[in-house]
């Protein structure tokens, strides 16, 4: 049988851009300290990326529908069609999350015009 | 509170390990260039150093690295390593192309951890010793007195391959402000059980991009139905 390494390598789990402490209760020491890629403010990403991330993933589900149509899907293959549209649907959400922070962004932006343009004519009644 | 229905992962990590890798320092730019065509936008290097080159993707908190002795794709905080399952196999064929690896792999391996919420690490002690997946005989007991917290880890062989699993309580801190749509998700408090395997084989032998799609699925497959037999066990105390 195999005489590989039995663990992965440890620099694969030392990501440590993000300050995320996780101790196993075991010891009350930091056994897992520094543990995770960068996620702060994950649904705050440009336009251009989830395009790019939706169509990757787009690609994916098609490949699987076409192939599904065609010859039919194994039992772990229509799973990971199933998992591939929970996750479509969740940057979907994100987007449709986005769109409606971008209309908010916009009324703010116009509802502060107005504040201005009153304070405007205030002052200039003054 | 009752155990979370739902799990989350902790992360979902495939990486590879290979001999003669070393042309990766003549060939670690052009690699990722090549990377990053690949994998569009979402995907950026990072200055890369001796020991490894780094491509991030922070919307969807996935880190790819490679390097002269290995390769993985790691990601954070998802229901399901779908993503990880798409991305690494074709990170893994420009990688095993470009530096001539593909025959030349020692170990490839797939690590789920698999998480839990609970109320608190005291809930999560109760519910692994409750569980009784494993207990200590009475002469731990008598030696080292009843134990307050337990880890438990096995390693297991078999046609698929190693799979070495482990249970424990977790506690997480977050240093920072938690972006909004992972607040319900991650769980301060927790109990994880975390899945490794590893593919059969004697080293070095060849992977190709399709046997590693499979071969992470059929580890999800069988991490899903394990999780299943062990939240039910975490649970079998509720009402």
């Amino acid at each position: 049988m195999t005489t590989a390494p039995d663990t992965i390598d440890a620099a694969t789990l030392a990501l440590p851009r993000v300050p995320v402490v996780q101790e196993r209760v075991m010891s009350g020491r930091d056994l897992e300290a520094s543990e995770g890629a960068s996620f702060m403010g994950s649904r705050d990403v440009k336009p251009a990326v989830r395009e790019a991330i939706l169509a990757a993933l787009y690609e994916e589900r098609t490949g699987l529908t076409r192939k599904r149509r065609l010859e039919g899907l194994s039992p772990d293959e229509a799973a990971r069609l199933t998992e591939t549209e929970a996750y479509i649907d969740d940057w979907e959400l994100g987007e449709e999350d986005s769109a409606a922070s971008d209309v908010w962004a916009r009324i703010n932006a116009i509802a502060t015009r107005v504040v201005g343009i009153s304070a405007s004519i205030e002052r200039q009644r003054r | 509170m009752a155990l979370a229905e739902q799990f989350v992962l902790n992360v979902a990590v495939v990486e590879v390990q290979y001999r003669k890798g070393v042309v990766y320092l003549d060939r670690c730019g052009s690699v990722m260039l090549r990377l990053e065509e690949a994998l569009g936008p979402a995907f950026e290097g990072d200055v890369p150093q001796m020991q490894y080159a780094e491509l991030t993707n922070a919307a969807e908190r996935i880190a790819l690295r490679y390097g002269p002795k290995s390769f993985s794709v790691a990601q954070h905080w998802v229901r399901s390593p779908v993503r990880v399952e798409a991305v690494a196999p074709i990170a893994w064929d420009h990688i095993s192309e470009s530096l001539g690896v593909a025959r030349e792999v020692t170990r490839c391996g797939v690590r789920f951890a698999v998480m839990w919420g609970v109320e608190s690490v005291d809930e999560a002690e109760r519910r692994i010793a409750a569980a009784r997946l494993f207990s200590e005989a009475p002469e731990w007991v008598e030696t080292f007195g009843a134990p307050k917290t337990r880890t438990w880890t096995t390693t297991s062989e078999s046609r698929e391959g190693q799979l070495t699993a482990s249970l424990t309580g977790m506690h997480t801190e977050i240093k920072g402000v938690l972006a909004a749509d992972l607040v319900a998700v991650v769980p301060p408090h927790s109990v994880v059980l975390q899945l490794d395997y590893t593919t059969p084989g004697e080293p070095p032998f060849s992977l190709h991009k399709g046997q590693m799609k499979d071969f992470i699925r059929s580890s999800w497959e069988r991490a899903k139905r394990a999780a299943t037999v062990v939240r039910a066990r975490l649970a079998a105390g509720d009402v």
